[in-house]
């Protein structure tokens, strides 16, 4: 269904943000139990091992303010970044 | 053709005797009360109209011969081979056992089978005793090739928790390449798993001079590691249901007890031709290669977030004009399909499930095999979301994301907008959730934060709104029927129902956008009333009562501001993951003749009658004859030969 390519992008994906398996996860480990979740690192181990999060003293904040307005012409309900 | 009650092919090893016996009882607690380690049994039903009944009870007395054959249609054997003494049908590859009138028949059952490349076993039976048993399997092709790259694989240097994973994937891959190959050689089987032998390959390439790194095994070895072990965990259920009960049958064994003689081998094709039939059609119109191709896009960007829905440029098909920023020539790996007590419907990038009840059930609405096109459905917004979602491990990528934030304004190309406005819903989502006002400050560690909670939330509003539109064809009393009578095998449902009612109605939403300030009412009014009429129907349990309950009471206060928040992602998906040509292809059933208005929409297959007629598309057909509220083993089992054996390949 997938290429080389995406399966393991998605593998990237479900490792930094993925979902969890009851069970399977053992908290601020690498979890080599669980065919779902192996290779899941929770985001402080993501932390320890030199992920995004040591790179945050480097980031900028940025505001970001949305709200849900109702369009004055259709009446549709939209987000609104302000 | 038709068949009687169900009885229980019985193989046993009486104690002190030396030999296999082999029966059939109509009653199961009979057998079980005589069970011994060596019994094992399967279900077949007797066929009716063969020269003699074949009965429900029999010892096979005097001497016998027993014929196991398949896989193959019973009518077309019984076109080929004639009518014989007595047959019966079952689950397993070998799925008719039969005796023939005579000896001569029996040797042109053979020579037929032979001609087809379909396996047999034969039985000679001396009063219940098994006295020789005959095989005349298909030869196994004599090419190595898939042996050679098997065997470089478990020649790596490899870290060791990927060592063991690879000692267990290669033999696994082996067998049931070589059994495929010997058994399913029609079904093209061993070309499916030499795709997944591509795939570990390129998995593991690059870990082997990676061994001894001083801190221990790469985030990317454990990101194969967990792709082996959920490949290996779908290749030895697939083998195991389907290749138990093979030749020779008295020594090999089903782990689903109640097939244990014969496993379920019909079973997994049938689930192998419904994710073909995905393959082919959704599978090969490649939506996260064209979603990444939406790159290309640089021109005349519009600000997603103020463009009415209404505006044309949420009704052109993005899918059918996007360029695909892959070839295609790049293989796409099939999905290992299996049957699953324990995981149910589910599925990830390589192996998708369905539950072991639907062998016996599958003609229920609550086991219905339709619930695979949500499976097939995650496979692929995940792929897409891939897309969507920055690489957290990429400095650049996050900046570039909070610079999404920071624009105000159309990013640089369509793809880069739809993450802006994804991004940008994630953060109204939290806001709605945590009733924030204001701003939010957000920099990595947050934008990692807010990804890690909403993901999953916004995975299923994509995959309920691709599945309702690509699927149901909009149909919001069908979706509403299927989700929601299947969600009542679920455990503990009642805590959820808060969640499925917003995704559902989420879902319908993509009906009704174009209906401006009505669009959120219009869709929670259909959404009521198909759940008032499946509660009438008394298809539903008690969680339809509540799920009606809590629209009726929190439409205001709760679920309304959650679908204003997740109305992006709708957007999102009928805007960019949805193509009509792909969803008519998906669609479209040829073999559907004459009276559409009649029952069953025009399909001329009779339920439980066992006729070869070809379909070409099976997800119509299980939508169609996926109507009960009570599941039936024998119509189940008609709707598995159907699937495994009616589905026209060719034209797909």
């Amino acid at each position: 269904m997938l290429t080389h390519a995406q399966i393991k992008k998605v593998s990237r994906l479900q490792h930094q943000v993925g979902e969890l398996r009851p069970g399977f996860l053992k908290d601020g480990t690498a979890n080599l139990e669980g065919p779902a979740n192996a290779g899941r690192l929770s985001p402080a181990m993501h932390r320890a091992r030199g992920g995004l999060g040591t790179k945050a003293h480097l980031s900028r904040k940025i505001k970001v303010a949305v709200t849900f307005e109702r369009d004055p012409q259709s009446g549709e309900m939209q987000l609104v970044q302000l | 053709m038709k068949v009687t009650k169900p009885s229980f092919f019985v193989i046993e090893r009486p104690d002190g005797a030396t030999r296999r016996c082999v029966r059939l009882v109509s009653s199961l607690p009979s057998v079980l009360k005589t069970w011994g380690p060596a019994t094992r049994i399967s279900p077949i039903y007797a066929v009716d109209g063969t020269r003699r009944n074949s009965p429900l009870d029999f010892l096979f007395p005097g001497q016998q011969t027993l014929l196991m054959v398949g896989p193959v249609h019973p009518d077309q054997f019984l076109m080929a081979c004639g009518n014989p003494k007595m047959m019966w049908l079952g689950l397993g590859l070998y799925n008719l056992l039969v005796i023939p009138v005579s000896g001569k028949q029996l040797l042109g059952m053979l020579a037929w089978a032979k001609e087809k490349s379909i396996a047999t076993e034969v039985w000679t039976i001396k009063d219940g005793s098994i006295i020789r048993p005959s095989i005349a399997a298909n030869a196994t092709p004599k090419a190595n090739d898939w042996r050679d790259e098997i065997a470089s694989l478990a020649d790596l240097s490899l870290p060791a928790e990927i060592c063991d994973a690879i000692a267990e994937y290669c033999p696994l891959a082996g067998s049931t390449l070589s059994r495929s190959r010997q058994h399913l050689s029609k079904f093209n089987i061993s070309n499916d798993l030499r795709d997944v032998n591509d795939l570990v390959a390129d998995l593991l390439d690059g870990l082997s001079n990676k061994v001894n790194a001083p801190d221990g095994p790469s985030t990317a070895a454990y990101q194969a590691l967990g792709e082996l072990l959920t490949l290996n965990a779908g290749l030895s259920r697939f083998a195991s249901q389907t290749f138990a009960g093979i030749s020779p049958v008295q020594e090999t064994e089903c782990h689903f007890w109640s097939h244990s003689a014969l496993g379920i081998g019909v079973a997994s094709l049938a689930l192998l031709r419904l994710r073909r039939f995905l393959e082919t059609t959704l599978g090969a119109a490649r939506l996260p290669a064209r979603i990444a191709g939406l790159a290309l896009i640089r021109n005349d960007i519009p600000d997603l977030c103020r463009l009415k829905s209404t505006d044309r440029f949420w009704l052109a098909d993005h899918l059918n004009t996007a360029h695909t920023v892959e070839s295609t020539e790049e293989a796409l790996v099939p999905v290992l399909t299996y049957y699953s007590s324990r995981d149910g419907y589910r599925s990830t990038s390589t192996t998708l499930s369905a539950p072991l009840a639907a062998v016996s059930a599958c003609n229920s609405m609550q086991w219905s095999l339709l619930t695979t096109t949500h499976e097939l459905s995650h496979i692929i917004v995940r792929s897409v979301l891939a897309e969507f979602f920055p690489d957290l491990d990429e400095p650049k990528q996050l900046q570039d994301a909070l610079a999404l934030f920071a624009r105000k304004k159309p990013a640089v190309n369509l793809l880069e907008e739809i993450r802006r406005y994804l991004l940008l819903a994630v953060v109204g989502m939290d806001a709605i959730a945590t009733a924030r006002n204001g701003s939010l400050d957000v920099d990595e560690d947050k934008l990692l934060g807010l990804l890690d909670h909403w993901h999953h939330e916004v995975e299923e509003i994509l995959v309920h709104t691709f599945d309702f539109m690509y699927f149901y064809g909009r149909d919001t009393d069908k979706y509403v029927n299927g989700i929601w009578a299947s969600w009542g095998t679920i455990p503990n449902v009642a805590n959820r129902v808060p969640d499925y009612v917003v995704r559902t109605i989420c879902a319908v939403l993509s009906s009704h956008l174009l209906k401006g300030k009505e669009a959120e009412e219009t869709a929670k009014d259909q959404v009521l009333r198909a759940l008032t009429s499946l509660k009438d129907s008394k298809i539903g349990g008690p969680y339809i009562k509540r799920a009606i309950q809590y629209i009726q009471e929190h439409w205001v206060d709760e679920i309304q501001p959650q679908v204003f928040a997740r109305k992006p992602l709708v957007r999102i998906t009928v805007g960019f993951l949805f193509s009509q040509s792909i969803a008519t292809a998906l669609r479209s059933e040829a073999a559907i003749s004459g009276d559409a208005t009649k029952n069953r929409e025009g399909y001329t297959l009779k339920v439980d009658r066992f006729e070869f007629k070809q379909i070409r598309n099976p997800l119509r057909f299980v939508e169609f004859f996926t109507t009960s509220t009570t599941p039936s083993a024998l119509t189940s089992m008609w709707m598995m030969y159907v699937l495994a054996f009616c589905v026209d390949a060719n034209a797909n």
